[in-house]
């Protein structure tokens, strides 16, 4: 999308496998504990009507993380320090604070969903299971590098793929499947509610924090924005295929019969109904994957913002040692989040709340991020494009709108209940 | 600026009073989730007596079940009702207790094929019968 270099142009094959950040990024944000219900509820209330939103969604998420993938590699600059730099002390401690917030929230939902789904496949208590999948989450974001972190639940995650089984296997009626792509207004504002809600899903900003942060973890330069790009279009474009198959098997299974998804639980029994027990499996081991991905991603990029905010060494790839603030960052980050959820909060609603609010932030994420990647004095030779500029301007606008009515179409709808 | 006012007021009192009937929303509502739960535990059943499901899964997520249908109940026997309303409620009410009795039992011998099957059609027959009464108020 941008302008680049030759040097982008080759990629070699070893490169084709390095998309694990773009899927743990897509993966975390696009079915994390609240998506995997969200996505089921507008599957069954509105059957394939919705898919079309899914595309809008991914499309946006592909535009501003190949932007923010190309300022970390060409500027060296993460997301929140772009933020910083173009909008001022001031607003970025608004989105410091927005952000910190939001990423707890997430991260208790997504630490909460962690604990249903190991209930699910033990049937242990969920005190027990929650200690159990925090200890679990700790020492393998404390103890494997950055690298193994991103392969681990960005690849196990994969085993959602059941889902894009399932939605074939169940022979969905395609001509109503291909209605769905066609963006339609269904007069409620349930419908605008959900569109709002899955559109916002798949731009939510801690995914960006994450990825441009990741992608200076993993040490990119120039000679990398093949590789961004390649891991925006397919770890993303994964995300949006999951969440397609999500709301197609839903609309299969739970739509007929009327059901009303509001927990994980419901969310495998599309994979179940189609594979029996195998598929149930595979349902909750990608969604263990998915979901713990969220949540490392959720406490990283809380670390990230609070580091890149105040100067801190930061950033996985050194030792805990070389980076001991931001490490005690989303340690302290994942302590709380298990208080949170020790206080009985259901943790689904927890995450639809944080999707909601985290809507309201996105403009304040994403035009520093376009101002930059437009800048000449940053960005060289790889500012946007016409193609990427227009894009963006067109998702930033898409954005302001998606913001402003999420909060009353969330107080309207009795945050999708009425 | 006045009519802008006006609007506000309006929309402000609609979302807290939910459009004025709140109550008769509220039961119509908690009816229908009653409604849901029934069908959704009337597959679970029908993988169960199939033998396509896992226990620890069945037994957990047909806890959740369960408890949300006795929580609809108890929300139903709380609220203020019209009492034109009554006896539906109360057979609400019932077939809410029917239907976590049933996915207990499930949970409590999930190898028992035969228990399923007949759950699933009573669970779905009840689940018909929620409907019914959720659309007729």
């Amino acid at each position: 999308m941008g302008r680049g270099g030759p040097q982008d142009r080759g990629l070699d094959l070893k490169k084709v496998f390095q998309i694990a950040l773009g899927i743990v990024a897509a993966v975390g944000g696009f079915v994390d504990i609240g998506e995997l219900v969200f996505n089921a509820q507008a599957g069954a209330l509105f059957h394939y009507k919705l898919l079309w939103a899914v595309i809008v969604g991914v499309i946006g998420i592909m535009v501003f993380a190949e932007m923010t993938g190309r300022v970390a590699a060409v500027a060296g600059r993460p997301v929140f320090d772009v933020l910083r730099m173009r909008m001022g002390i001031n607003v970025a401690i608004v989105g410091l604070i927005a952000s910190l917030a939001i990423n707890l929230l997430t991260l208790a939902a997504e630490v909460g969903g962690v604990a249903i789904v190991l209930q699910l496949l033990f049937d242990v208590k969920f005190g027990t299971m929650l200690l159990l999948g925090l200890m679990g989450l700790v020492l393998i974001v404390y103890f494997v590098p950055f690298e193994g972190i991103e392969r681990i639940f960005g690849y196990l995650g994969c085993a959602l793929l059941v889902y894009v089984a399932a939605a074939v296997h169940l022979k969905p009626d395609w001509h109503d499947v291909a209605q769905g792509f066609v963006p339609s207004w269904h007069g409620s504002a349930l419908y605008a509610y959900f569109a709002v809600g899955v559109i916002g899903a798949a731009l939510v900003p801690y995914e960006v924090y994450f990825y441009s942060s990741g992608g200076i973890e993993d040490g990119w330069t120039e000679k990398d924005l093949g590789l961004n790009r390649m891991n925006t279009i397919l770890g993303f474009g994964l995300g949006g295929i999951l969440s397609i198959a999500i709301i197609m098997v839903s609309a299969q299974v739970l739509g007929p019969a009327q059901i009303d998804p509001s927990y994980l639980g419901t969310t495998a029994l599309g994979a179940q109904h189609a594979y029996g027990e195998t598929g149930l499996l595979l349902a909750l081991l990608g969604m263990l994957f998915a979901v713990g991905g969220a949540a490392v991603e959720a406490a990283f990029s809380g670390a990230y913002t609070l580091a890149q905010f105040a100067g801190w060494e930061w950033g996985k790839y050194r030792s805990p040692s070389g980076a001991p603030r931001f490490t005690l960052s989303w340690l302290i980050f994942f302590a709380l989040a298990f208080v949170v959820v020790a206080t009985g909060v259901d943790p689904v609603i927890l995450t639809e709340y944080a999707v909601i609010f985290s809507v309201v932030a996105l403009p304040l994420t994403y035009l520093p991020v376009l101002l930059i990647a437009r800048d000449r004095t940053f960005m060289g030779n790889h500012t946007n494009g016409l193609f990427a500029d227009v894009l963006g301007w067109l998702y930033f606008v898409i954005i302001l709108i998606v913001a402003l009515a999420a909060v009353p179409l969330m107080l309207i709808t009795q945050q999708g209940s009425a | 600026m006045k009519r802008a006012a006006a609007l506000l007021v309006a929309l402000t009192a609609a979302l807290a009073t939910g459009c004025g009937n709140e109550t008769n929303h509220d039961v119509r509502q908690s009816i229908e989730q009653i409604a849901s739960i029934s069908a959704e535990a009337a597959i679970m059943a029908d993988d169960l007596e199939r033998g396509r499901t896992k226990t620890t899964y069945f037994r957990v997520h047909g806890e959740e079940l369960s408890s949300q249908a006795e929580h609809e109940a108890e929300k139903l026997s709380d609220a203020p009702i019209d009492p034109a309303l009554h006896d539906r409620v109360e057979k609400a009410i019932g077939l809410s207790a029917e239907i976590s009795g049933a996915i207990d039992d499930m949970r409590v011998s999930p190898n028992d094929a035969q228990q399923a099957r007949q759950a699933e059609q009573d669970l779905n027959k009840w689940a018909e019968e929620a409907r019914k009464i959720a659309g007729s108020i």
